[in-house]
């Protein structure tokens, strides 16, 4: 496949992908450290004839965008941690109702307000569920500059394949990273494109919530003469709401299975030196860089260590882990929080000797502190 | 009701540093610092504040400092109001149990940016305008989102190039005109709500102690000239702030019981609206000839304002 080389940032490159991807709506608003995602849509979707708009708040932001999804738009928001918690009901929403979409989170430093301008990977577990109920969430996370490219491209595929929204996480230093990255050329991104289904029988005819108990919704964009009821409530196959027992099981079953029984379609991940490793050290994000540096210093003494990252965050390459897990006997996860994926390696694993190390000082970790804790394994 | 505090002379008043340090970490030039200190000289009371997230917050405690010799909260960005609030209504009620060793009222007071009280905390304050506490909450206005890189909020004016707003070949910069909050507070039958400048301490002053004596929630929207992002060298905040009164772009009224407007200050030589915007760097482009009727239109709607404003006040509504 064809690439371009580009020097830019990952915020930056996540705006440019969104565009390439065929994204032509943004509806945000200003937050440290994802504001020049706004910043550089703002100035390259009017060219294409996209609209991008700040809103007076986060939660404005996201209804926006859940809107230009309903009209069958391509639509991206971005923003920080304190961003999605204000998102989180609006989430939900569009879990429930079915609408894709795409959102950027920058992961800065928290709780609340926390560390605006400091990097930090702590909205892992917020990522895979960040509004109340039953559903499953999709979340990426980019670990270079070309994948926060990549990745927001994926996303938005993804996010119309399943119906729901697709998160990317980039965190503060990735998003703010400048430098050089490969990346498809815009003819191979618009030639992978692959939209969203549509229903185009007799209006009559036409269920958009009557689907196999694995697919998602046939949301036909609106003002197109089909209608249709759409409701944040447990509804029927009109959309209409509904307490019967039955469709109220069935509707949340599926939007559980129609991605946990394809999580093949969503699967993605990157294993360097894994071969003949005898440590396995997970990380993600911009810490899998560190790590990487990490492995060649390890080896340069021999010790044969590997890395396996996971690019789709959630759900988990859980097989793929416990492969690894049952053969190898030294597991440790790196990760900027206090073990949010720890946790996840520990129950895919099914082992409770998953070494970490961690941080929540708003710092990045050096390729020496895991040399060192390797070292100490 | 506690005694006013008397004023003698602006020297006094601006430089004491009692309860609010100098040392911060606000651009050189920021009229930030001038209207807080100014606001809690205002008084003798004890204070009870609140900064939402904003250029205040994050310069005014930096640990291990803090330029902030009172009782303050910094909270989420939205809701500066809501947390004074909430302390307001615990105080009423320790004070009606009598469990408070002292029976002082202190003065509550919010501090937020323009983006915190127009934007994303429009539905706090309107939430404590209408259940009544007895605050102040105050808008540094500075026109734009300062401390996050200079995006348009609800209250930039036309044609002022801000970050996702930016002027260029094919934009004048921001399209809406600035939301009218005094208006906007007013209507919540707020009992005094004005708008303040800086420059025009005397009439500042007057209108933070006509606030603190007022019973219920009061608004106060003082204009923050901002260095850094309208532009202008940061020995020129106060001249800057002189052209915005004195050109009427930023006119200083108030508005008692949601209906008696008052204009508080009127320019003996009322300057035209092009000297303000050719001081500012955010204006620049609306000099190119392709833009300069928007001068033209500015003149128009600050003269319509004027007379507008003149005729409430004459009509006493």
């Amino acid at each position: 496949m064809a690439t371009r080389e580009i020097i830019s940032t990952g915020n930056e490159l996540a705006a440019i992908a969104a565009v390439d991807a065929g994204c032509k709506f943004f509806g945000g608003y200003p937050l440290t450290p994802s504001s020049e995602v706004m910043h550089v849509i703002s100035d390259l979707l009017p060219k294409v004839g996209g609209v991008a708009i700040q809103m007076e708040d986060e939660i404005g932001g996201i209804c926006a965008v859940i809107g230009a999804g309903m009209v069958g738009q391509r639509a991206l928001t971005a923003t920080s941690g304190p961003g999605m918690s204000l998102k989180a009901e609006q989430l939900g929403l569009a879990q429930m109702a079915e609408v894709p979409l795409v959102v950027v989170n920058v992961m800065r430093g928290g709780p609340s307000t926390g560390l605006p301008t400091r990097v930090s990977q702590g909205d892992i577990l917020q990522s895979k569920n960040p509004s109340h109920g039953d559903y499953k969430s999709i979340t990426f996370c980019a670990g270079s500059l070309a994948e926060c490219y990549t990745e927001v491209v994926r996303a938005f595929n993804v996010a119309d394949r399943f119906m729901q929204p697709v998160i990317v996480l980039l965190d503060e230093t990735i998003g703010h990273m400048h430098g050089k990255a490969d990346i498809p050329t815009v003819e191979d991104v618009q030639a992978g494109i692959v939209p969203r289904k549509t229903f185009d029988g007799p209006a009559e005819e036409y269920f958009p919530y009557e689907c196999e108990h694995d697919e998602p919704a046939v949301l036909n964009p609106m003002y197109q003469g089909y209608r249709y009821h759409f409701t944040g409530l447990h509804h029927d196959k009109f959309g209409y709401p509904t307490e019967e027992i039955e469709t109220c099981r069935k509707l949340i079953q599926r939007l559980e299975d129609k991605v946990a029984l394809h999580e093949d379609e969503v699967e993605s991940y990157e294993e360097f030196e894994m071969e003949d490793a005898d440590v396995m050290i997970v990380a993600y994000g911009s810490v899998s860089l560190a790590a990487k540096e990490s492995i060649r210093h390890l080896r340069a003494e021999g010790i044969k260590a590997g890395l396996f990252r996971p690019i789709t965050i959630w759900p988990s390459p859980a097989a793929k882990i416990k492969e690894h897990t049952d053969k190898i006997k030294k597991v440790l996860v790196v990760e900027l929080n206090i073990g949010q994926y720890h946790g996840e390696v520990q129950r895919a694993a099914a082992r409770l000797d998953i070494e970490g190390l961690f941080k929540v000082n708003g710092r990045p970790i050096s390729p020496y502190e895991i040399v060192n804790k390797v070292k100490e394994l | 009701m506690s005694e006013i505090k008397k004023i003698k002379n602006l020297k006094e008043f601006s430089t004491s540093a009692d309860r609010f340090e100098g040392a911060n970490l606000l651009c050189p030039g920021c009229a930030h610092s001038i209207i807080v200190r100014e606001v809690l000289n205002a008084t003798n009371d004890d204070l009870i504040l609140s900064a939402a997230t904003g250029c205040l917050e994050v310069c005014t405690a930096v640990y291990p400092y803090t330029s902030w010799d009172a009782s303050w909260i910094h909270i989420g960005f939205e809701n500066g109001s809501t947390a004074v609030a909430g302390a307001e209504a615990m105080h009423k009620a320790l004070k009606r149990k009598g469990r408070l060793k002292q029976d002082r009222d202190p003065k509550f007071v919010s501090f937020a940016g323009d983006g915190a009280s127009y934007d994303i905390g429009f539905q706090w304050i309107s939430g404590c305008f209408e259940r009544g506490h007895n605050m102040m909450h105050v808008v540094l206005d500075n026109e734009v989102y300062a401390n996050t890189g200079g995006q348009r909020s609800s209250s930039t004016p036309i044609g002022s190039s801000a970050t996702t707003s930016p002027a260029g070949r094919i934009s004048y910069g921001e399209k809406k005109n600035k939301k009218d909050m005094l208006a906007i507070m007013a209507a919540h039958g707020s009992p005094y709500v004005a708008q303040v400048a800086p420059n025009k301490w005397k009439n500042m002053i007057k209108a933070i102690q006509h606030g603190f004596e007022a019973e219920g929630p009061v608004f106060i929207n003082a204009m923050s000239a901002c260095t850094t992002e309208w532009k202008f060298a940061p020995e020129d905040t106060i001249a800057i702030s002189d052209l915005a009164t004195d050109s009427l772009v930023f006119p200083l009224y108030e508005i008692i019981d949601g209906q008696k407007l008052n204009i508080t200050y009127r320019p003996k030589n009322v300057v035209p609206v092009e000297e303000y915007l050719a001081a500012q760097g955010r204006f620049k482009h609306l000099f190119k000839d392709q833009y300069k009727y928007l001068i033209k239109e500015w003149q128009e709607r600050v003269d319509q304002k004027w007379d507008y404003l003149q005729r409430r006040e004459e009509a006493s509504v």
